[in-house]
């Protein structure tokens, strides 16, 4: 077989892109040092959505299709049962919520004669994770509500085991989270009893930590962690997670807590985001 | 002037088919690999085969480093530092070596994966260096191998190299 003509060169002749090379260079650091500082890409983003939209649209696809052919291929008698379970779970939370209601009215009545504000009621809207994913080695959480529903950078993002993480960039119809396993997550925090103000924080694999606790403050073992409020950014008393290890310090004054988080963004689908705060 | 030199226009065709596979991909929930954080770098993987392969300019891998950024990238212009870097690294490596047999364009598409990455993990907001090496090896193991992947394509798809 004849070598093609590329195949015999032994010098490459071909023009030095050191000039381009310099000049991109450069504009690439400046772009870089722009972003960090001023966060362009970010706005870029939230202006360009309509080139990501369609691929999130496209992945969910099968899934949109396989929940709706399922759906309408249910027997009515599996309905049927599903209701009924249904029914009695509408009962069951409303016996619940007979009590909680008197005890809420109480907590008023409570707050009212101690003059403490109410910051506990809130606007919240629930969406469904697309994907959890690792992007450059940070787990970022992807839901389907974006600032068309009312979501910002900066709200706190719960489930029914506990705290998720934070809203860190809004699309039009979708968001990302930040886990609270991230590093870059940090949270004040309180024990389950309400004593000692802690920070706790992502450690970037699957659990987060306490750095600097106080060795002669009592702590054990599953003790668990919730938000203290005083940021007033999340709400005072959600579940954050617990505590799973103890290791002293090298100076023993401080010991090194590993709290396990309630909530994986691998086993449940469905999160609230609060919206903002209302005071009664 | 930036031009399209090589690519025509069938190529054009398949190299943007090529880019939106690469772009589900880097999107979509690989259940082992993204769990475990070593999700490789598609669009890196993909790049280093098209510069190994010297069918693009430094200016248009540039401006697609710019798209790629915007895309699934953390920091503007991070990608297009990192493309034109692996161009002009390669275009010294070509200059004093040559690239024949597969086992040399294997070795040549390792050394720019791993350059591209290096420069991935030194420019990158979220990395810290001494915690996750691990996660980093995996990475790079995976990206050379996808690399391999993509590099057959392309030759699959047009036989330049």
């Amino acid at each position: 077989m004849q070598p093609s003509k590329k195949e015999l060169k032994l010098f490459n002749n071909t023009p030095s892109p050191i000039f381009g090379f310099i000049i991109l260079l450069l504009i690439s650091l400046s772009l870089m040092g722009i972003d960090h500082r001023k966060g362009i890409h970010n706005k870029i983003k939230e202006n360009s959505n309509f080139l990501v939209t369609p691929i999130i649209y496209i992945l969910n696809l099968p899934k949109n299709i396989s929940e709706s052919l399922s759906d309408l291929f249910k027997s009515k008698a599996q309905l049927f049962k599903k209701n009924r379970e249904l029914e009695n779970k509408v009962i069951d939370l409303s016996i619940k919520n007979q009590k909680f209601s008197l005890i809420e009215a109480e907590n008023k009545q409570l707050r009212k004669s101690m003059k403490i504000e109410n910051s506990l009621s809130i606007n919240s809207i629930s969406a469904e994770i697309i994907l959890p994913k690792i992007n450059n080695g940070k787990e970022i959480i992807l839901i389907n509500k974006g600032l068309n529903d009312g979501i910002r950078v900066g709200q706190p993002v719960i489930n029914n085991l506990g705290l998720v993480g934070q809203i860190i960039f809004t699309g039009k119809t979708f968001s990302e989270i930040n886990p609270i396993t991230s590093k870059k997550y940090m949270v004040p925090a309180i024990f389950g009893k309400g004593t000692d103000n802690i920070i706790v924080k992502g450690n970037g694999n699957k659990y987060l930590e306490v750095t600097m606790f106080p060795s002669h403050r009592e702590v054990k073992m599953g003790t668990i962690l919730m938000t203290s409020g005083i940021d007033t950014l999340y709400p005072k008393g959600i579940k954050i997670g617990q505590v799973i290890k103890i290791t002293p310090q090298p100076n023993n004054q401080f010991n090194h807590l590993l709290v396990s988080p309630f909530s994986d963004p691998r086993s449940f689908s469905q999160v609230r985001i609060f919206l903002d705060k209302k005071n009664d | 002037m930036i031009k399209i030199n090589n690519l025509k226009r069938s190529e054009l065709l398949k190299f943007c088919i090529i880019f939106f596979i690469t772009l589900l991909i880097s999107k979509i929930n690989i259940p082992v690999i993204n769990t475990s954080g070593g999700m490789p770098d598609f669009f890196l993987a993909l790049f280093v085969s098209l510069i190994a392969s010297r069918v693009m300019n430094i200016y248009i891998l540039f401006l697609l480093g710019l798209l790629v950024d915007l895309l699934v990238g953390e920091l503007m212009g991070q990608y297009g530092l990192i493309f034109t870097a692996i161009y002009f690294i390669n275009f010294l490596l070509s200059k004093y070596f040559v690239f024949k047999t597969s086992i040399m364009l294997a070795s040549q598409h390792l050394i720019l994966t791993t350059i591209g990455l290096m420069i991935f993990l030194l420019s990158s907001l979220s990395y810290e260096l001494a915690v996750n090496t691990n996660l980093f090896a995996i990475k790079w193991i995976v990206t050379c191998l996808v690399c391999l992947l993509y590099n057959k394509l392309i030759q699959f798809f047009s036989n330049k190299i």
